[in-house]
């Protein structure tokens, strides 16, 4: 059981959710639920007990399937910006800001899938804002005639 | 990062906001909060059932497997079973449902507890009980030195699940007690 790779699990669930039904859907969310309390009390065991130092945390963090089940809980030990921040790196955009709304504000160009990327590390983000970047020279400039 | 853990995201965010409607047990249609029930007399069981399927199963003659819960209540007069009857009983709690149990051709008595309901092993055959009950659907609904009532057997159903989860140790203690209050003063009511 150990040995077989967790992503094939969770294509599972998708394969077997596809055709069960709301009852599907409620069973798997009441076990993921208890699954999640489950996490949760751990990790608050373990704090209790000093043992999550950040090199705890950070290890998992950077475990994918850890982390994304601590995601799914709400669990996850770093804030929605440093993980989309660290997300981010590299597409061409930036973060400006996540509002109290749960806004996330980008600036940049709009890389593909942007959306998916932004659910996958911070599912709490409910919208996803992305501005142009900021152009080099001023567009008034264009039209101002330079003194002579 | 994967994606593999979308769908498990999705449903632990997207929660139903309001309970999903009850179904008919029997056809599967919606049903209102306040609907009728029929018992399997194979397993003792209650089904939640639409007014359609309900109305299949009143005829109290009919030989069906499931029969319909009547709407019936009645304070009655006088205490139905005597303290040495309560005795022989041995029932600990104060607190029994006598019905018809017609798949066994006698009368049961049970009485609620942390694992549901019991039954107390006293034979009742030779005790006439001078109430018209109908077998399997009805039930008379007693608390010792108290009062009794004949209800409907779903009504001791809800009882017996209720005091389920509240039971604590050995009486059902006081979350127990006042449940217990709460759903006589109901049935009271209802007997007026």
């Amino acid at each position: 059981m150990a040995s077989k790779d967790w992503r094939e699990y969770a294509a599972r669930i998708d394969v077997l959710l596809a055709t069960a039904g709301e009852d599907g859907e409620e069973l798997v969310r009441t076990v993921a639920d208890l699954y999640g309390a489950g996490l949760e009390r751990m990790l608050d065991l373990l704090h209790e007990r000093g043992a999550l130092t950040d090199e705890a945390l950070d290890a998992l963090a950077g475990d994918d399937l850890v982390a994304g089940l601590l995601l799914v809980h709400g669990l996850h030990p770093h804030d929605a910006a440093t993980r989309i921040d660290l997300a981010v790196r590299g597409t061409g955009v930036e973060l400006v800001e996540i509002t109290d709304a749960g806004v996330c504000r980008l600036r940049g160009r709009r890389p593909h899938g942007i959306e998916q990327l932004i659910e996958a590390v911070a599912p709490e983000v409910t919208a996803v804002e992305i501005e142009a970047p900021k152009p080099l020279i001023p567009v008034s400039a264009l039209f101002t005639r330079p003194a002579t | 990062m994967t994606d593999s853990l979308a769908t498990l995201r999705r449903i632990a965010r997207n929660r139903p906001t309001q309970p999903r409607p009850e179904r008919c047990e029997m056809c599967a249609v919606e049903i209102v909060p306040d609907h009728g029930h029929v018992v399997d007399l194979q397993s003792r069981q209650l089904l939640c059932a639409c007014r359609a399927c309900y109305l299949l199963f009143t005829d109290e003659r009919a030989h069906l497997r499931y029969r319909a819960v009547p709407d019936r209540f009645l304070a009655l007069d006088g205490p139905v079973i005597d303290e040495r009857a309560w005795d022989e009983l041995q029932i600990p709690v104060g607190l029994a449902f006598l019905f018809h149990n017609s798949e066994l051709g006698r009368m049961v008595a049970l009485y609620p507890g942390p694992a549901g309901a019991t039954e107390s092993e006293v034979d009742l055959s030779d005790r006439p009980i001078d109430v018209e009950l109908r077998p399997d659907v009805e039930a008379l609904l007693l608390r010792r030195g108290r009062d009794g009532y004949l209800v409907p057997i779903d009504v001791c159903y809800e009882l017996v699940g209720r005091l389920r989860t509240l039971w604590r140790g050995f009486d059902g203690g006081q979350e127990a007690h006042a449940a217990v209050e709460e759903l006589f003063a109901r049935v009271r009511a209802r007997a007026k």
